[in-house]
């Protein structure tokens, strides 16, 4: 279709520069930092989606004004101190040589955060704990109030001085500005507190001193909340007020506007709105921002592909489309829109479980579909092998299929084996989860690709040994993934109404009311199989041995997954584990007492412990073939990230 | 013999067109947007097929350097028997013939041809710069506004020019070169419907290219920069009374703006697959009595 993408790829002006697409890669952190600089790791990062052909690039998920916001939690930049001239100026030329705009996001944290790394005390507008982290702020004094202004305006400077396009402030995710915005956290009753005007005063002092640092050929955006999702906070009619009252003052060049904010778990879920929430989200947020404000507004929330972006801007729901995680599934994403080749797009799915909800835990960034990510300077140039060899794969999953691809790409002659009728191994059942329907765009853009390239696809063949050495392989990958693992229990796997999760999601749960679900595996596999019986109307309690049910669900997978067990009425019982089956009860004990209980008249045992490795092929190749790489769950059960990245990994050695 | 011709589509002026002022740029007025390959280029395509047809062993390979969605001019070629067809895409962002000339000029660069054929002038920009600077920037000779071949052969074209008030000059040029033609230079050939269907089935080769304007002798184009579009309206959307509790609001956006309990009474969701999803649509609709 001709012009498709008409607004995405038209410029736009934002005060003295020009932005060649509407595509921005907002502020996250990556925790690739060295010591506090943004070393080579981050800049090569961004090097890719500079390449790709992102219009503007916010970098540095709010770097820190001053020693006293909390920074090494997240490894953020250490935007306080004039080291970081010298790898600002590095950053920003890498970016230009590419045509992008480059800017950096400053803040402080206030009292959001822990003071338990840096022993610096946390400060904030009153003596009121964050929900979330829970740690009370001392209260900020006038002198304190001047010190920061300042250092937000030193801070500017560096980035001017680093030759980057612009700075964004950040007053959004509750950090400093908009902790002084908030009535239910501001209870000043100097002239910082009060009124809207008086809580809008430090953002103005802030606002007004970073102008006049920087001065008027600079960029200065500022990145707020449409709706922050808290009690008594910032909600979206206030903050269409604050946002008028910015534009009207002046200074701002752009709206950033998310949803959400970081004060609360649920709140801070939906700043980053995974697969659980439907896409774009929150463009109905910077929409109404955009009627109040003159300025460009830039539309965010899981705008994961170009034609909802376009959608968005055609709506003018904003200026210009945040596509963040997006661009992170793919960087190449601009280009590839450009040229309408929208099927090679690797689409963001929405997991999260890869990029921000390790960010969240302090651990670098990576993308379950991109494993190039933070391995841009190992991994982003992909070498054609020396010596073409024939390659065969078994097992059609993820890992199977990423094994496949890479080293076809690298000139290899491979066939897949995949004993069902379709590719996609595990992912076809994860995907019949509620709300995980986006699982199967992971599989589906592999397919595409390992069509496109090439490889010879066997469907419907159960690979033996047999089979694998009539092919003569030179090198033979083994993919064969996992089933649910049955743990020892006493009664478990004679009991007629046990089943696992997974064949849960299959459709095979045997009739009955009554149904308890035993989450010892920690993510998604119990959470979806409980979700999935109370869709269809049966009562469910959920059992863990761990301190909460889904324990190792990421910070934006939890809240969604808990907000709408509550609403369908799951019930949930932690630190408990199963003992044994018999006639309809269940034995539990608790894990840290050892005292045991019971459940009488279980129509359904559904248990999720995990998967337990298909490797008989493994073994069985073992010294009949020159190379052969195990990978993936068939090699140990572990998660879509894992199986990804270590295919990726294996294959690149063939 | 080898030959290249460039083509472009353009808006079909024979439906209604308006200007949009904000841009300047041309659109169909509240219609699909329907192309056709630009007649001048239409004439040079069905000179270079004849010339394939006089001189055996020739090739007419087709270029245009277009955006994806923009090949029809490419399928109209195919339909009349191209040899090859491609879509040649710049690594850049910059518009305007001077570009498209540098596009393509880079790409004859690499692979010889004897004769490049162009239009004259295209029906949307008319700045009939495009072959022109093909040719400087090859450092080929060069004919424009050619009406009538007269010969084709060893090495030389000899050709009828378009001069003012219907006079005519005949030109001899050294090939390789660059030729630009009129409309009336030749009329297209007829192809069947069957062949134009079978054309657009033809999946189009892309070449990219890297274009550094900055290293060529390039004339500078007001209209190089690209047009900025109005500021598009906000639509209203469904938006959350923020009265509500923020658990309520999230709940709603979470399922994309329907509250759950109140869907159930008002509305169902169904699911199955298109067949049964259809029937069943269409049985609440006649039910309803909407159709």
């Amino acid at each position: 279709m001709p012009n498709q993408f008409e607004l995405l790829f038209s410029p736009l002006q934002i005060r003295n520069k020009t932005v060649k697409n509407r595509i921005v890669s907002t502020a996250h952190v990556t925790v690739f930092t060295e010591d506090g600089m943004p070393a080579e790791r981050e800049r090569r990062y961004y090097v890719e989606k500079a390449k790709g052909g992102a219009g503007m690039l916010i970098g540095f998920g709010s770097s820190s004004v001053h020693p006293t916001s909390p920074a090494l939690d997240w490894r953020v930049v250490e935007m306080f101190d004039d080291r970081v001239i010298p790898y600002l100026q590095r950053f920003s030329e890498s970016m230009h040589e590419y045509g992008a705009l480059v800017l950096a996001q400053i803040t402080h944290r206030g009292r959001r955060g822990h003071s338990n790394l840096s022993w610096q005390r946390l400060l904030g507008p009153s003596r009121v704990k964050e929900p979330n982290h829970r740690e009370v702020p001392g209260v900020l004094k006038r002198e304190d109030i001047d010190m920061i202004v300042q250092a937000f305006a030193e801070a500017a400077m560096r980035v001017k001085k680093g030759g980057f396009d612009g700075v964004e402030l950040s007053a959004a995710h509750c950090h400093l500005i908009d902790q002084f915005w908030g009535p239910h956290i501001n209870f000043r009753n100097d002239e910082f507190g009060g009124d809207l005007a008086h809580r809008m005063r430090f953002g103005f002092a802030v606002i007004e001193r970073v102008r006049e640092a920087v001065g008027d050929d600079f960029i200065v955006g500022i990145r707020i909340t449409g709706d922050d999702f808290v009690e008594g906070g910032l909600n979206n009619d206030i903050m269409c007020e604050i946002a008028q009252r910015i534009s009207e003052h002046g200074m701002i060049d752009y709206f950033n506007v998310i949803g959400g904010s970081g004060e609360t778990l649920p709140a801070e879920a939906a700043c980053v709105p995974s697969m659980n929430f439907p896409l774009a989200c929150f463009s109905y947020l910077s929409g109404r921002i955009r009627e109040v404000v003159r300025e460009p507004v830039i539309a965010v929330g899981r705008i994961n592909d170009p034609v909802v972006a376009e959608r968005v801007l055609q709506e003018g729901q904003g200026d210009l489309v945040a596509m963040t995680r997006a661009l992170i599934a793919d960087p190449y994403l601009p280009l590839k829109a450009r040229e309408g080749r929208l099927d090679e797009i690797r689409q963001c799915m929405g997991y999260n479980e890869g990029c921000i909800d390790r960010q969240y835990r302090g651990i670098p960034i990576g993308c379950v579909q991109n494993p190039v990510i933070g391995y841009e300077a190992e991994w982003s140039d992909l070498p054609k092998a020396e010596k073409i060899k024939k390659v065969v794969v078994v097992g059609g999953g993820p890992a199977g299929m990423e094994a496949a691809r890479i080293a076809r790409l690298r000139g290899h002659h491979v066939v897949l084996y995949e004993k069902s009728d379709c590719l996609g191994g595990q992912l076809n059942i994860a995907k019949l989860a509620p709300k995980r329907t986006d699982f199967d765009g992971v599989a589906r853009w592999l397919e595409i690709q390992l069509r496109k390239q090439g490889v010879e696809i066997c469907l419907g063949v159960g690979a033996s040994v047999e089979t694998v050495l009539a092919q003569k392989p030179d090198v033979v990958v083994v993919a064969t993934g996992a089933v649910p693992l049955v743990p020892p229990i006493p009664g478990l796997a004679e009991c007629p109404y046990a089943i696992s999760a997974w064949d849960v999601l299959l459709g095979k749960t045997p009739p009955g009311k009554r149904v308890l679900v035993i989450d010892d595996q920690g993510g998604m596999e119990s959470t979806g199989a409980a979700e999935f019986l109370l869709d269809e109307q049966r009562e469910v309690e959920i059992i863990t041995p761990h301190y909460s049910v889904g324990e190792d669900l990421g910070p934006t997978n939890k809240p969604p997954v808990y907000t709408r067990l509550n609403a369908k009425g799951a019930k949930m019982l932690a630190t408990w584990e199963l003992r044994g089956v018999e006639n309809g009860t269940v034995r539990l004990r608790n894990y840290y007492g050892g005292n045991e209980t019971e459940r009488t008249q279980v129509d359904v045992l559904v248990y999720s412990y995990g998967g337990r490795s298909v490797d008989d092929l493994a073994n069985a190749l073992e010294g009949k073939v020159a190379e052969l790489y195990n990978v993936g769950d068939s090699y140990a059960p572990r998660s879509l990230h894992h199986a990804v990245i270590e295919a990726h990994k294996y294959a690149r050695q063939i | 013999m080898k030959l290249a011709v460039c083509v472009k589509e353009v808006l079909d002026s024979r439906l209604p067109l308006q200007v949009v002022a904000q841009t300047g740029e041309v659109a169909h007025l509240g219609s699909e947007r329907v192309a056709l390959i630009n007649p001048s280029d239409r004439a040079a395509l069905e000179v270079s097929l004849i010339l394939r047809d006089q001189n055996p062993g020739s090739r007419v390979e087709v270029f245009s350097a277009c955006a994806a969605g923009e090949e029809d001019a490419l399928y109209f070629a195919v339909a009349r028997g191209a040899d090859s067809v491609e879509r040649l895409v710049q690594n850049g962002h910059l518009a305007g013939p001077p570009y498209t000339a540098l596009l393509l000029a880079n790409r004859f660069a690499n692979e010889k041809f004897d004769l490049i054929c162009c239009g004259d002038e295209t029906l949307d920009n008319s700045s009939a710069m495009v072959g022109p600077l093909i040719a400087e920037l090859l450092d080929y000779p060069q004919v424009t506004g050619v009406t009538k071949v007269r010969e084709c052969s060893r090495g030389k074209l000899l050709a009828e020019r378009s001069l003012d008030r219907g006079h005519r000059e005949l030109v001899e040029m050294e090939l390789p070169g660059v030729a630009t033609f009129k409309i009336e230079a030749a009329e297209p050939r007829y192809v069947s419907v069957r062949r134009l269907e079978q054309a657009r089935r033809r999946e189009i080769a892309v070449r990219q290219l890297d274009i550094e304007p900055s290293k060529s002798r390039l004339p500078g184009w007001p209209g190089s920069e690209k047009k900025v579009p109005p500021r598009a309206r906000v639509k209203k959307k469904f938006t959350p009374d923020a009265n509500l509790p923020p658990a309520e609001r999230v709940k709603m956006i979470m399922a994309g703006g329907m509250a759950p309990q109140q869907s159930s009474q008002s509305s169902a969701i169904l699911e199955g697959d298109p067949d049964y999803l259809s029937e069943q649509l269409f049985r609440f609709l006649r039910h309803h009595e909407f159709v």
